[in-house]
């Protein structure tokens, strides 16, 4: 008596255990090497925005010094008062003095006020640190920006004339 | 296969990690060290009052004589196209 031939289709449950056993430690072999990946990622996020909010800051802060006379400091306020032709072209000449620009800190935040127009506006954010003070004619700037190792610090110094 | 594809995988993230860790660098450069930057106005009076941005520099500049300022007497604007014509006074300089 013949037995019928046995066709060799599919796959046995042994072989698809083993499938399954090998993928599931590749996908965890995969995960496992990925976590140190994504904290370098969110670290480089926080220190990219971090530069980019300083950045802003500084770049805000040289605009307005580009035309700038004098810088004079109240509390923790910084006030720029421009050239003439500087303050007339941008609105802020009264006939005897410029009305000038601030900057002050609050909440994290740099704030920038056209004194003239009233316009506040929004510079950067994430700022730890917005120190102003005076030493005679020095005028010094002190920013800081995040915390821990993305904290970064920048100094900037004008002379009054 | 599927170990020569994740190796790949990983092998081009980590490149692209490094290269990403280099442009942060570049972009950090200006604020390695926590520098201290002084800040110079640009000598050319016409730039100032164009609206130029000041310089950072890494030495304090030599001190400005201020003498007179560039006086405006008229300003003119058109918006299209973006025009400005300024008469001034520089008999002040």
């Amino acid at each position: 008596m013949e037995t019928p031939a046995r066709t060799a289709r599919g796959f046995t449950l042994v072989e698809l255990l083993v499938v399954v056993v090998l993928s599931s430690g590749i996908m965890l072999l995969g995960m496992w090497s990925w976590r140190p990946q994504q904290h370098a990622i969110l670290e480089l996020r926080d220190r990219t925005q971090v530069v980019g909010e300083l950045r802003l800051a500084v770049e805000n802060l040289l605009q307005d010094l580009g035309g700038a006379h004098k810088l004079t400091i109240s509390g923790t306020t910084l006030h720029i008062e421009r050239e003439e032709a500087t303050a007339t072209l941008a609105g802020g000449w009264d006939g005897s003095a410029d009305e000038g620009v601030e900057y002050w800190r609050d909440d994290d935040d740099l704030w920038r006020l056209d004194v003239a127009s009233g316009r506040v506006r929004l510079v950067a954010s994430r700022l730890t640190a917005f120190d102003v003070g005076k030493n005679g004619k020095r005028i010094s700037i002190d920013l800081s920006a995040g915390e821990g190792d993305a904290e970064r610090n920048l100094g900037l110094r004008w002379r009054n004339p | 296969m599927a170990l020569l594809v994740l190796s790949l995988a990983v092998l081009l993230l980590s490149r692209l990690l490094v290269s990403h860790d280099l442009i942060v660098q570049d972009m950090e450069g200006w604020l390695a060290g926590d520098p201290i930057y002084w800040v110079a106005r640009r000598p050319n009076e016409w730039e100032r009052v164009l609206g130029h941005s000041a310089e950072l520099l890494t030495v304090q500049p030599p001190a400005v004589e201020t003498g007179g300022q560039l006086v405006v007497l008229e300003v003119t604007r058109t918006l299209d196209p973006a025009t400005i014509e300024v008469l001034v006074d520089r008999s002040g300089l």
